[in-house]
């Protein structure tokens, strides 16, 4: 009779449980141009919270790292996404504008999230500090802010929020482009994985001294909470670009084996799916085939994707080969297409205490496209806003008519506070748009450099937000050829420049400044004794006769006393 | 000043109307007025002996004595402390390179240009041009891309002649360096037109191109077929030092690691009769640079920048070391550059180098230029009409800034039809040029040394002959007190 | 007004106790308060009068603080020094949670390792110390003098989460570790500021006297029969006068740290808390327990105190590997610390050896001849602190370690009679580990795992 009971309630908890809460996991490969390969992993948790789905109240916590997502629910954070990057994305040689997960941030670290608010921002403002310094202690990573006023608010527009709506949802972004990305950083990254790091795809993922050896890397997750109606999802990814060329050159041909040091691992039982996805580059072949080929926009082209279930049967501890017909040796292009959109920000005119950001927007495509740039700077970075000059690459005429507006928060020296810069910009189609921003370094205290003053402080990375992206359609017909592009057919909404590190001048902490300002304090001392030397001139007037007894020496302002020469005092007199 | 001294005679000491304070008083006025116009009698002499004081010491300067041992000063880095990975197969892509060079050496810049940079391209480097310079950009895997490196090889040597196997050099380690994993800055790789134009073109440009702070560069110059020796080259435009770490750290690391001998300036140190001759060779060499402003190689043009760099040339010979020497030598620096966290700041800028091995600090060198200076100075202090003397000076600015102008030391000449002026005018115009001229003399030889001893021994003698005729026509007046 | 019924029993002692003004009290009462206010704290030694609670003699946890100060990649020996004794603790048993490992540094994944996310202490590279599962609490710019001495104090603001907080209690064995470079009575951390050894030995003091801010506790002083009462609430402290009958006065057992229990806010504690902001240590001269209970009233009034305070260690164990590293814990003056560093005043540390594909020194000399030792440990192991100091070789070492056990626990009394002024607490110098008799007789496995 139980036994019945049970059996009844069992289809009725799977229909629950699948439908509310699944774990998915995706590993891309995406060979780029000039012989690197850009390995994307993806971990997707759905999760209802208790009160949707079944009268049975199950938690999805068997999926689900309490760890991470019980401060959230505690503070009221609505959506929330934490990043990390080290090196640099190269624009220029990988043909993208920017890693394959759109989501990554920045150089550095990064927290950014959505806050439920009721109004009280002083309240937002603590539950705010309270996460971030929250998942600063379990990332390890000092994510929560040194001060109050390092966070900055007024990137609501650039990052919408997935669910909800800005009226009663308040945004919070927090850059620190300083941040490394070690292997305490990916231990408590897959601890927060339902797989552990110890099957599935996440154990490929669990060996550091691979992964780190990768050039350009980034781990983010993004968590949107769930509410009364929809269930909340978390996602935790993990990309990075492997050079495939050996060092000393050849072929190209790659493995799960030779990048990962092991065949296809044995899968997580709780994975709904575990896919293997390769974006098909010309010349490709692969062993075994794929069962599954079908074409996907992609980042504004139209790309073959092919596609293994890594839960089949028989899939366990396979390795899957690739390689380019005929390739013995692989030869750099010499040319290489540049992405439809790129950014790129440097420093011109650098001084000790001030320069310019010159920022370089390339448009390849044959649109004109609108966007927002946006960028933020510490608090001892003045830009001098009236002096921003927009000009296209190639004539040297004003073209502030592609600047439609700007929306400006300038931080409050000397409390820490910092300074956001949005551009509402025009980008003219094939060509590029040099916006040049005059910028002052202020004066910090002595106290307030850092350890290693003498390298300079790094700036947190600019974004472009495009205005008018399509977003990629999931199903398309399928007489679209592989390879056409449309620049405004991506999902891709931001494209971040890189990191700049700004000289800051520092004084001299070491001695010989002691040295000058105590000689200089000598000399200022001994400066009355020598100018009086130098220019007192002692001398005898006589006085007219008939007048106090003609005293000689005697202090009278009367006629004839004062010989002043260089505002020296008068003569024969102690005065 | 003089005639101040002339106004009045103090009084008898015995009259009874004055106090012991003017007694004192007058006594310390008398006393005072005999020692100043002691001075004021001896000023040459004084002045003469400030001037051999300080010529002596110039003299002194390449004696052992006031010399110290050179050392890394930055920790950060580690000289020759790293395995080498530039092997032989690396010197025969540089061969395989110089021949291709060797064809194209008397081509147009277009052609060597295309060549170098679809070299470069082929090695797997983002590879452009300016208008005098090809450029290519190493971005190491796991370089965050905020700090450069830059090594420039230039198409013609500081000799005159071509410098194939310098750019050969540097197409070889392009394609060394690509793939390593272990470099945390970018590099930047420069092949400039000519001797410094093409590099300066290229700075003038790069800040537009490259968004990393460039903290140090090499330059490789490598004319003949082999070389003996690698000789430094360290001075900048207008006298600009590098830190001095720089210069150590290639020459500790051309030493341990490279295996080649190290000179400044090509200086032969070997064969010396005596270590005075052989530093006071050193110095010269480095004050005929200096001392005009010169750059003695074409990493000159980036001291502008706050760059440190020097140039390795490496003196043709006969003798045993070639690609494989200096390919070692340059990844073994690079290597320590590599270790940089911050700013080089820790060692000297401002230096004298005698001999490899040794330098000199700015606390040994710099009282030579003061003391000139303070006879000069010392010279001026008779001036008894400033604001005539002020006038008359205008003109002499007025020539200068328009020589600095038009960049030419020419205008000059006009001051010879300029009217003079006569008398005290004239006087107070010397002095007040003395007074000018001895405050610029230690001030600029704090950051260029070569150049302030320079102008302190042609300004001194003129400066000498005109006051020995205007003190002998005033002879008079002083004694008379 | 929180009275516990210790303290309520003792009120009426002390209700009592003018009736009886004059009379000594009992020798074994004497020789108990001694040993209390001489740091003993042993249970053995009956301090349970009206239920006093032990500070210590049993211990239940381990934890451990391994600092890195040095930042640069040129640092990188110090970094594997500390993550060396990291993977030795961590393989005696000490779990991650209780361990606070602060480096200043990124070295495993710095761009100019040529072994990413590895850092290795040896040249052959056999054994890397960054592994899979390592938990950094402190990084990069975080490890400032200010936040170690904070986590020393227990003194962070409300949202520091619990892994970077040392959540010791007085039943706690604390290993200390700390690498760097240094000089005489001072620690550079980050190349660019200093924590002097008189700062450590200050919080130290704080982590033995613990005591939490509370509204209504009363804190006295008596002189002779006159007692003066202080009210705290909150950071701040009223004196008033009280008569002799004011109950449940926890006292001080030593009168300079009377600021310290004020538990101003943490802006004292801002940089490097010169020795001139608390007057730190009595001097020998007029040691403070004799004082205490000169008058048998007053020793009364004083024993309750620490029913309510619980110290932050029971044993520590202080290990530094610096330049002059034993100048670094010659300031100590709190009990039952063991201390030893890697050479004497004047000397410096050395660095062990190279690795040529990394470029830069991988260990220093002395953490790895311990190492070398501590190796050969293993869970069980019943080797003491004794052997392990008999391990120093200043010859292979380069340099003269030092071993100070003079604050540690002894299970002997130490007082012969309450007028002598013997050993409390005298700074010791560093001795090598052959007079150090009993006291070094330390199981090292307390100080990785509980033991009772």
């Amino acid at each position: 009779m139980r036994i019945l009971l049970l059996a009844s309630l069992v289809p009725a908890l799977a229909a629950a449980l699948s439908t509310s809460n699944s774990f998915h996991e995706a590993l891309t490969l995406h060979p780029l141009p000039d012989g690197k390969l850009s390995v994307l992993f993806e971990f997707t948790t759905y999760f209802a919270s208790a009160s949707t789905g079944s009268s049975l109240r199950q938690s999805h916590h068997y999926l689900t790292p309490p760890s991470l997502l019980l401060p959230l629910e505690h503070n009221n954070i609505s959506e929330l996404t934490v990043s990390f990057v080290a090196g640099q994305w190269d624009q220029r040689r990988s043909g993208e504008a920017g890693p394959l997960h759109y989501e990554s941030g920045g150089g550095g670290g990064e927290v950014r999230g959505w806050l439920r608010s009721n109004g009280d921002k002083a309240e937002s403002d603590r539950a705010w500090t309270a996460v971030t310094h929250a998942l600063g202690g379990l990332f390890c990573a000092g994510l929560g802010p040194s001060d109050e006023g390092d966070i900055v608010r007024s990137f609501g527009d650039i990052y919408p929020p997935h669910r909800g709506s800005p009226s009663n949802l308040t945004h919070y972004l927090l850059p620190h482009p300083f941040l490394h990305l070690c292997t305490e950083n990916l231990t408590p990254f897959l601890s927060l994985l339902p797989s552990k790091g110890l099957s599935g795809l996440s154990s490929l993922l669990a060996q550091p001294g691979t992964v780190f050896s990768w050039g350009f890397k980034s781990e983010g997750i993004e968590v949107i909470m769930p509410d009364e109606t929809s269930p909340g999802r978390w996602r935790g990814w993990w990309e990075g670009v492997v050079d495939l060329v050996p060092e000393r050159g050849g072929s190209r041909a790659f493995s799960l084996e030779r990048i990962f040091g092991r065949g296809i691992p044995r899968p997580f039982p709780e994975a709904e799916t575990s896919v293997l996805r390769l974006m098909v580059s010309e010349g490709m072949s692969m062993e075994p085939e794929a069962p599954k080929r079908e074409g996907k926009w992609i980042d504004g082209r139209y790309r073959e994707v092919a596609e293994w279930d890594l839960l089949e049967p028989g899939m366990q501890g396979r390795d899957v080969r690739f390689w380019w017909d005929g390739e013995r040796d692989f030869v750099h292009p010499r040319t290489l297409r540049p992405p439809s959109i790129s950014v790129l920000r440097t420093v011109t005119a650098p001084h000790a205490s001030d320069g310019t950001f010159t920022i370089r927007f390339s448009n390849a495509g044959s649109e004109s496209r609108r966007a927002v740039y946006s960028e933020v700077w510490p608090w001892w970075v003045k830009g001098w806003i009236s002096e921003i000059s927009l000009r296209v690459d190639g004539s040297d005429e004003s073209r502030d008519d592609l600047l439609d507006s700007m929306s400006y928060h300038p931080s409050t020296p000397p409390t820490p506070s910092t300074t956001s810069l949005h551009l509402f910009l025009t980008l003219p189609a094939q060509s590029t748009l040099v916006v040049s921003i005059p910028f002052t370094k202020l004066t910090l205290k002595y106290t307030e450099h850092r350890p290693d003053a003498e390298r300079g402080v790094e700036i947190p990375s600019g974004i472009l937000n495009l205005l008018d992206t399509i977003g990629e359609p999931e199903s398309v017909s399928s007489d679209v050829p592989l390879g056409v592009e449309n620049a405004r057919q991506t999902a891709r909404r931001r494209i971040y420049t890189n990191r700049l590190l700004l000289d800051v001048p520092t004084p001299d902490f070491s001695m010989p400044y002691n040295v000058i300002i105590m000689s200089s304090t000598v000399m200022a001392v001994f400066f009355g004794l020598m100018q009086g030397a130098l220019t007192r001139k002692w001398g005898w007037v006589e006085l007219p006769k008939g007048e106090g007894r003609g005293k000689q020496g005697e202090d009278e302002p009367k006629a004839g006393v004062s010989v002043v020469e260089g505002g020296a005092q008068l003569a024969g007199s102690s005065s | 000043m003089l005639r101040r001294f002339r106004r009045a005679q103090p009084p008898e000491l015995t009259s009874i109307n004055y106090t012991p304070e003017h007694v004192a008083l007058a006594k310390t006025i008398a006393r005072r007025r005999r020692i100043v116009s002691a001075i004021a009698r001896s000023i040459p002499l004084i002045r003469l002996l400030l001037v051999s004081v300080g010529i002596s010491w110039l003299l002194a300067l390449p004696y052992e004595g006031l010399w110290k041992e050179t050392y890394v000063d930055e920790h950060a880095i580690q000289p020759a402390q790293v395995t080498m990975y530039f092997d032989w197969a690396n010197v025969h892509r540089a061969d395989r390179y110089l021949d291709e060079l060797e064809r194209i050496a008397n081509a147009t810049f277009e052609e060597r240009s295309s060549y170098t940079a679809s070299t470069f391209a082929d090695a797997g480097l983002s590879s452009g041009n300016t208008s005098h310079a090809t450029f290519a950009h190493v971005a190491p895997p796991r370089s965050a891309g905020t700090e450069t490196i830059l090594v420039s090889a230039n198409w013609i040597s500081r000799d005159g002649g071509p410098n194939l196997r310098g750019v050969a050099m540097l197409l070889a380690l392009g394609d060394f360096l690509r793939g390593q994993n272990h470099w945390a800055f970018d590099f930047v790789l420069v092949v400039g037109d000519s001797y410094l134009t093409g590099l300066e073109d290229f700075m003038r440009n790069y800040h537009s191109l490259f968004p990393g702070v460039l903290w140090t560069a090499l330059n490789i110059d490598y004319p003949g077929h082999s070389f003996s020796h690698l000789g430094l080259f360290y001075e900048g435009v207008n006298g600009r030092l590098p830190n001095q770490d720089v210069v150590n750290t290639v020459a500790h690391v051309a030493r341990y690691a490279g295996g080649s001998p190290i000179r400044y300036h090509d200086v032969d140190a070997d064969q010396a009769r005596s270590g005075y001759l052989v530093a006071a060779k050193h110095l010269l060499a480095h004050f005929s640079f200096a001392a005009l402003g010169r750059p003695s190689g074409a990493h000159g043009v980036l001291a502008r920048h706050r760059i440190d760099a020097v140039t390795l040339y490496c003196s043709p010979a006969e003798g045993p070391h070639g690609f494989h020497t200096l390919g070692r030598t340059l990844e073994s620096t690079l290597r320590s550059y590599n270790n940089l966290l911050e700013r080089l700041h820790a060692s000297y800028f401002f230096y004298l180098l005698p001999r490899p091995d040794r330098f000199i600090p700015v606390g040994h060198y710099l009282p030579a230029a003061v003391l000139l200076g303070a006879s000069i100075t010392i010279g001026g202090f008779d001036c008894q009409e400033p604001l005539a003397g002020l006038l008359w000076l205008v003109p002499a600015f007025v020539i200068g800034y328009i020589g600095w102008i038009l960049q030419t030391p020419l205008v000059s000449l006009v001051a010879l039809v300029l009217p003079r002026p006569q008398g005290n005018a004239r006087h107070s115009m010397s002095a007040l040029a003395h007074l000018l001229y001895g405050a610029l003399i230690p001030t600029l030889a704090m950051v260029n040394f070569p150049q302030a001893i320079l102008l302190a021994t042609i300004g001194s003698p003129g400066t000498d002959i005109i006051d020995s005729a205007s003190w002998r026509a005033e002879g008079t007046v002083v004694r008379d007190r | 007004m929180l009275i516990s019924l210790r303290a309520a029993l003792l009120a009426a002692v002390a209700l009592l106790a003018p009736f009886v003004v004059g009379q000594e009290l009992p020798p074994q009462l004497t020789q108990q308060v001694a040993d209390l206010f001489a740091g003993n704290g042993s249970v053995s030694s009956g301090a349970t009068v009206a239920g006093i609670g032990a500070t210590g003699g049993r211990h239940t946890n381990n934890w451990a603080v391994l600092v890195c100060a040095s930042r640069y990649w040129f640092n990188y020996r110090h970094m594997a020094n500390t993550l060396a004794m990291y993977r030795t603790i961590k393989r005696l048993g000490i779990p991650d949670s209780n361990i606070i490992l602060m480096l200043a540094d990124d070295v495993a994944c710095n761009a100019r390792n040529a072994f990413p996310a590895t850092v290795y202490a040896n040249a052959g590279r056999q054994m890397d110390l960054y592994g899979d599962g390592i938990e950094v609490d402190y990084r990069g710019y975080e490890v400032t003098v200010e936040s170690f001495l904070r986590l020393l104090t227990g003194r962070h603001p409300d949202h520091l989460p619990p892994s970077k907080r040392l959540l010791t209690d007085a039943s706690s064995n604390v290993f200390i570790y700390m690498t760097g470079h240094g000089g005489n009575e001072f620690l550079k951390f980050q190349d660019n500021e200093e924590v002097s050894a008189f700062d450590i030995a200050d919080a130290i003091e704080q982590m033995w006297e613990k005591r939490s801010v509370r509204a209504d506790v009363g804190i006295g002083v008596c002189f002779g029969t006159v007692c003066v009462g202080t009210v705290c609430v909150g950071a701040v402290c009223v004196a008033l006068p009280a008569l002799p009958v004011l109950p449940a006065l926890p006292a001080l057992p030593a009168l300079p740290l009377l600021p310290a229990l004020l538990d101003v806010a943490p802006v004292s504690m801002r940089g490097v808390a010169s020795p001139d902001s608390y007057p730190h240590r009595p001097t020998p001269s007029v040691p403070l327990s004799h004082f205490a209970f000169r008058t048998p009233l007053a020793a009364l009034m004083l024993y309750p105190h620490n029913a309510d305070v619980p110290s932050r260690f029971n044993k520590l164990l202080y290990v530094v590997d610096t330049c002059q590293a034993n100048t670094m814990f010659s300031k100590f003056y709190s009990p039952n610390i063991i201390s030893t560093g890697s050479s004497s005043l004047g000397e410096n540390s050395y660095s062990h050896h190279h690795d040529l594909d990394i470029g830069v020194a991988v260990i220093d000399s002395f953490t790895h001849y311990i190492l070398e030792y501590l190796e050969t440990l293993g869970k069980s192991s019943k080797a003491t602190l004794k052997d392990f100091f008999n391990t120093y070789d200043p010859a292979r070492i380069q340099s003269h370690p030092g071993i100070s056990t003079e604050l540690s626990h002894t299970p002997r009394r130490r007082f012969s009679s309450p007028t002598s002024s013997a050993e409390w607490p005298p700074p010791s110098q560093n001795v090598l580990a052959a007079s150090q008799g009993s006291r070094a007789a330390v199981p090292f496995s307390e100080f990785v795992h509980p033991t009772s």
